[in-house]
């Protein structure tokens, strides 16, 4: 919901095809974003918890400690240092999984944001060059996608599939994949009858190389934006399908599916369903926050206002 | 800023409520919380305990299992008579028993034989117009091996109806008490039929039950009057309402808020706190089934009985019991539950002993580590209420005797024919008790469902046990049809087909102000007889 | 803009035709069998199984179940579910209204809070409230909503009291007979409609503010950027210098024009919130679109899942065309784009 938003608001505004701008003054402008640079610091800061989660991670995250199951984070009544944020239904730390959540997560993230962006562009390249028939073909099958409700798709491919964490990334893939096409189809249009490519063209460059190097560069300010926002979007996405039980299979320790798992201990046991959720929450918000700095540097017009 | 909002709100709404006036329900009402929408309200093509407790309400049986055992007494029939030969029961009917009218059915006449032959009648004649209405499935009757033991349904007059058997078969009776053996109104079958609505009749049901029928909405409610003609007498309450909560901890919550006064399989999790609810009398019974792991012995090495004893000791079964049954579940060391006939208490479970197991497995000439998958189910069961979490302590503990065990799972009639085909190595199922009879258990273990395909999930086939059951069910002596079952569970836990991890205790949560509610340990919910302060 | 709408239209009949086609193989592709998942841990003999599925026509080669389908779908027949051998589309006409009505209350919460704060952020861009405001906006639509609905359950519900925590009605006070199935309008017409109607809102305080927050997230900022472009429009400006009271350029000549892309993404919302409703639906055992299908999945219920998808598809993509014609007609350059 929150992305189609942003692929509206991210939509390439006239000035597209300005030079692009100094790494310098990109960062001067991101940075002047407090917002942002919080934002990055966070998800930079889980992104090497997630790398390094076996040297920082107390424990491992399948352990089974019998002795201390459904353990109190350490500041409750009962809770000890041994296990910092308590231990789920068969004793495992909380803490441990968590980080090893991360490295899921973000992996979820970026795969099916890649992957999505890849196929996007190349798609989206075809729909905007490759004549009519090719257009109405790939437009009309993406408002196919579009028209049946997110999560209703995703479910529907992982019954198809079966449900596993790649699994996963391919049905949040197919779900997400019709906004890079539209966007790539979308500034490409943009760009194609400029003077530039109309002068390439005529210079004899293949269409291929018109494609892909020409105009490509030149559409790449919203891709990245989205592709930003997207990782925040493919995490929730993932989580909630772990979440109905139908992401990662266990002993994984997804996040989503960690909350599903913890569902019967709200009443008695509440800090094990509040941690995933928070993990949840925090990553996304860094990384929306991260991703509105993004375009806010990217696009001068957002800038200005 | 929200939550003060809120509080306004909610404390605003709350005093209109009150100022406005509401309805005074005068009536006694009593909310089941239950857990799911039936699929429709004709007993015999359902065989979902949520499906079959939305239609009891409203029917009646030949025989009925008392409230709260297993035990039969008379329902629409009072009395019988079995013929010495054991082949044919002679049913005398109840007269003067009224079916429930609804807004658009009036009976004009009261129950006889032809309702009787009518109801079993639709779920074996092709040629009864009704067989095929609303999809036409009637599992029971023919998994209770009905078409083969039944020769003929003869209504010898208005009140009184013959079954013949083929067979002389002890359990039957028990079997016709099942919600299967309900006994429907043949007139407003054909009233429907002529209005050229037949699928009305299994939406909106018509019986001679404690309840009559009075509107359902799918996912939300179902709800029932008090039947004033009912030949039990009255019930205590007079709106009878199932308010359809599907998720267990929304259960829960309704239930301490008072907007139920029963509820439906609360999570082991929250027993606890139920039981500190000084409002709350937390009602308990050892339930009729069994949760076990089945050790596919077509695969080796669990062809050994002596691998599938090693893994069965390495698995912490207590600590199972403990972390997923919790206050719900008795370790199981029998196939059947303790409270069955025959049931052998003298058997020694195998202990819980890691580095005994290792030797074990070593001495039968496995080589560690070594790999294997172990199933669990998709979906919660009366009998294990997280199969997950089950196969995750399992597969820790094995671990540490070394075999890896991958986990598997399917969606879940996937998974049963999966199991079913023996496609698993270790796999998790379990059994609820249909009737209260030992051989609605053992037949798990026997020959015949040990085929591909079959319900036999260790794919185990021994010649003795098998030998002893069918026997079993022929003998009429009760003393010795338990010496026979106590033979074959001395003869299962020396081979071990699977492991017998618990029997689930029956938990329901019930408001104080409701009395005389009993559990039934066939997992039914009834209401008849219950009252309400 | 006749032609427009022609066009348009004419548009959208591939995209069903390609709706129903790929709902149909995709459904077929789901692993597990309708009649063995409803058969428990009884199980089923191969006969009987043959049995059923040569009546529910799942025998047949999947052309011809494609055909059939097709023919009964120009009857306007849907089929019947599987598991409860009612009609589809009656069983779709019993649950939408509950997710329409979640939706609508949703949407309308989102409005009526979000526009304001919007304009407020807009005006006083840059103060702690602004920034406050933005703050919470980013953590509004990062929200995964499943945990912020078992949350607010939890605290709102149970431990303070303040809402009932699932179901539609107080089912002991009121029997409220559907007519419309909105219930906030069938309580209307019933013995008490003051009361009832009081208790349906307070039923729907809770799952209106989860399904809400993120649309409430997005109108907030939407409404705030488009505000800041529309404030440094040159005409604003002018009005500006001209001494027209701030509340007056802010409030009419401002926000009339920067609500014009908040109403298109207020359009775009209401489609993707029905589909939203899946995850609120479950946690709050709601009677509606949502619950439905995913238990349609489970139990492969074939006929409820093709007709529901195409029902929730075509109820979706008229929703969006309803928002390009109203956005062609506000924006006539649009029409011309492509």
């Amino acid at each position: 919901m929150a992305a189609d938003v942003a692929v509206l608001e991210a939509e390439p505004t006239a000035e597209a095809g300005r030079p692009p701008s100094s790494l310098r003054a990109f960062w001067s402008a991101f940075s002047e974003n407090r917002g942002a640079v919080l934002g990055l610091v966070v998800v930079v800061l889980i992104c090497v918890v997630a790398i390094f989660a076996d040297v920082l991670a107390p424990h491992a995250p399948a352990e089974q400690f019998r002795d201390a199951i459904l353990a109190p984070p350490f500041w409750e009544e009962g809770g000890s240092l041994r296990f910092l944020l308590g231990t789920d239904g068969v004793g495992r730390d909380t803490l441990s999984r968590l980080m090893y959540g991360a490295r899921v997560s973000l992996f979820i993230g970026v795969v099916v944001t890649v992957v999505s962006l890849g196929v996007g562009i190349v798609v989206g390249l075809a729909s905007a060059f490759f004549g009519t028939v090719v257009d109405v073909v790939i437009t009309r099958i993406m408002d196919l996608i579009m028209a049946v409700p997110d999560l209703v798709l995703a479910i529907l491919a992982v019954a198809i599939l079966g449900p596993s964490l790649t699994n996963t990334i391919v049905a949040v893939t197919i779900v997400y994949l019709p906004r890079y096409v539209r966007l790539v189809r979308a500034s490409a249009l943009g760009e194609r009858d400029r003077d530039y490519v109309t002068a390439a063209k005529v210079a004899g460059v293949g269409k291929l190389r018109l494609m892909f190097s020409t105009v490509l560069p030149n559409c790449l300010a919203p891709l990245v934006v989205q592709a930003a926002l997207g990782i925040s979007d493919a995490i929730l996405e993932a989580a909630a399908l772990g979440f109905l039980g139908l992401g990662a299979q266990p002993p994984t320790p997804e996040w989503g599916a960690m909350l599903a798992d913890s569902r019967e201990f709200i009443r008695s046991q509440p800090w094990i369903v509040t941690f995933p959720g928070l993990a949840i929450l925090i990553t996304v918000v860094a990384i929306n926050l991260m991703g509105d700095g993004l375009r806010d540097a990217l696009d001068p017009k957002m800038r200005r206002s | 800023m929200i939550t003060i909002d809120l509080r306004r709100l909610g404390t605003g709404l709350g005093l209109a409520a009150f100022l406005l006036g509401s309805t005074a329900a005068s009536a006694k009402t009593l909310v089941f919380c239950s857990e799911g929408s039936p699929e429709n309200f004709t007993p015999a093509m359902n065989t979902t305990g949520t499906s079959l407790d939305a239609a009891r309400p409203v029917f009646d049986q030949l025989v009925e299992f008392e409230r709260g055992s297993t035990k039969l007494k008379p329902g629409l029939a009072e009395s019988w008579d079995i013929s010495p030969d054991g082949l044919t029961i002679t049913f005398h009917l109840r007269k003067g028993v009224k079916f429930g009218a609804t807004k658009d059915f009036k009976p004009t006449r009261d129950f006889n034989a032809d309702d009787v032959i009518w109801s079993f009648d639709r779920q074996y004649n092709e040629k009864n117009p009704y067989n095929k209405v609303s999809g036409g499935k009637f599992d029971y009757y023919s998994d209770m091996d009905m078409p083969k033991l039944v020769k003929e349904w003869e209504k010898k007059d208005e009140n009184t109806v013959i079954l013949h058997l083929n067979e002389p078969n002890v359990p039957i009776l028990a079997n016709l008490a099942m919600d299967f053996g309900t006994i429907q109104s043949a007139e407003y079958a054909d009233a429907l039929m002529k209005k050229g609505k037949p699928e009305q009749f299994d939406q909106v049901p018509v019986g001679t039950g404690p309840f009559v029928f009075s509107s359902y909405q799918k996912d939300a409610v179902i709800r029932f009057k008090a039947n004033p003609t009912y030949w039990g007498g009255k019930p205590a309450i007079d709106d009878l309402i199932f308010a359809i909560t599907a998720d267990a901890t929304a259960r829960v919550s309704k239930l301490k808020a008072g907007e139920c006064q029963v509820a439906a399989y609360p999570r082991p999790a929250d027993l606890p706190e139920l039981q500190k609810d000084a409002a709350l009398d937390l009602m308990s019974q050892p339930g009729l089934n069994i949760g076990y792991m089945a050790f596919n012995v077509k695969k080796p090495p669990l062809d050994k009985k002596e691998v599938r004893i090693a893994l069965s000791m390495a698995i912490d079964k207590a600590a199972i019991i403990k972390e997923v049954y919790g206050e719900a579940g008795q370790p199981a060391k029998n196939l059947i539950p303790p409270t069955l006939l025959g049931y052998n208490n003298d058997i020694q479970d195998y202990a819980f002993d890691t580095a005994k197991a290792k030797s074990m497995l070593e001495a039968a000439g496995v080589k560690t580590p070594i790999d294997m998958d172990l199933w669990y189910m998709p979906v919660q069961r009366p009998y294990n209420p997280n199969a997950k979490r089950v196969a995750e302590m399992m597969q820790s503990d094995l671990a540490k005797i070394g075999v890896n065990v991958k986990l598997v799972t399917y969606e879940w009639g996937e998974y049963r024919k999966r199991l079913q085909n023996g496609e698993h190595m270790l796999g998790q199922l379990g059994w609820t008790g249909d009737n209260g009879d030992p051989d609605n258990f053992f037949f798990l273990l026997g020959c015949a469902a040990a085929r591909d395909g079959g319900q036999n999930l260790s794919k185990w086939c021994n010649k003795d046990f098998d030998a002893d059951m069918e026997k079993a069910k022929s003998v009429t002596d009760t003393a010795e049809r338990a010496k026979l079952y106590q033979q074959m569970q001395v003869i299962a836990h020396d081979d071990q087909p699977e492991m017998n991890i618990a029997h689930s205790v029956v938990y329901v949560p019930v408001n104080k102000k409701v009395t005389d509610y009993k559990i039934s340990p066939l997992g039914r919910f009834q209401f008849d007889g219950v009252d309400i302060k | 803009m006749l032609r427009y709408l022609l066009n348009r239209l004419t548009l959208t009949i591939p995209t069903f035709i390609a709706l129903i086609f790929l709902t149909f193989v995709a459904i077929r592709l789901v692993p597990g069998d309708p009649v063995e998942v409803r058969t428990g841990e009884h199980g089923i003999s191969p006969e009987r199984l043959a049995m059923f599925r040569h009546d529910l026509g799942l025998d047949q080669p999947v052309w011809k179940q494609f055909l059939d389908y097709g023919w009964g779908l120009l009857h306007g027949n849907f089929g019947a579910s599987l598991v409860t051998s009612n009609p589809v589309l009656g069983e779709f006409a019993t649950l939408f209204p509950a997710t329409v009505e979640l939706s609508a209350c949703a949407m309308i919460f989102a409005i009526l809070l979000g526009v304001p704060m919007g304009v407020v952020a807009a005006a006083k861009r840059g103060s702690w409230y602004d920034q406050t405001l933005m703050g919470l906006s980013v953590t509004g639509y990062s929200m995964p909503i499943f945990w912020w609905g078992l949350l607010l359950i939890m605290l709102v519900g149970e431990r303070w009291g303040l809402t009932p925590v699932s179901g539609r009605i107080d089912l002991i006070q009121y029997d409220i007979t559907p007519v419309t199935g909105f219930m906030l309008i069938d309580t209307l017409f019933s013995d008490t409609p003051g009361p009832a109607f009081l208790d349906a809102v307070h039923h729907l305080i809770l799952p209106t503010i989860v399904l809400g927050t993120i649309p409430l997230a997005v109108i907030a900022r939407m409404t705030r950027s488009s505000m800041l472009e529309v404030l440094s429009e040159d005409y604003v400006r002018t009005a500006r210098a001209k001494g027209l009271s701030p509340l007056r350029v802010v409030g009419v000549h401002a926000l009339r024009n920067a609500l014009i892309p908040v109403t298109t993404v207020i359009g775009l919302m209401t489609g993707s919130l029905l589909a939203g409703a899946v995850l609120t639906e479950t946690i709050f055992s709601w009677p509606g679109i949502g619950k439905w299908l995913i238990e349609a999945i489970s139990r492969r219920d074939y006929p409820v899942l093709q007709g529901g998808i195409m029902l929730i598809s075509t109820v979706v993509i008229i929703v969006n065309l309803g928002v390009d014609l109203t956005y062609g007609i506000i924006n006539p350059r649009i029409r011309h784009g492509r």
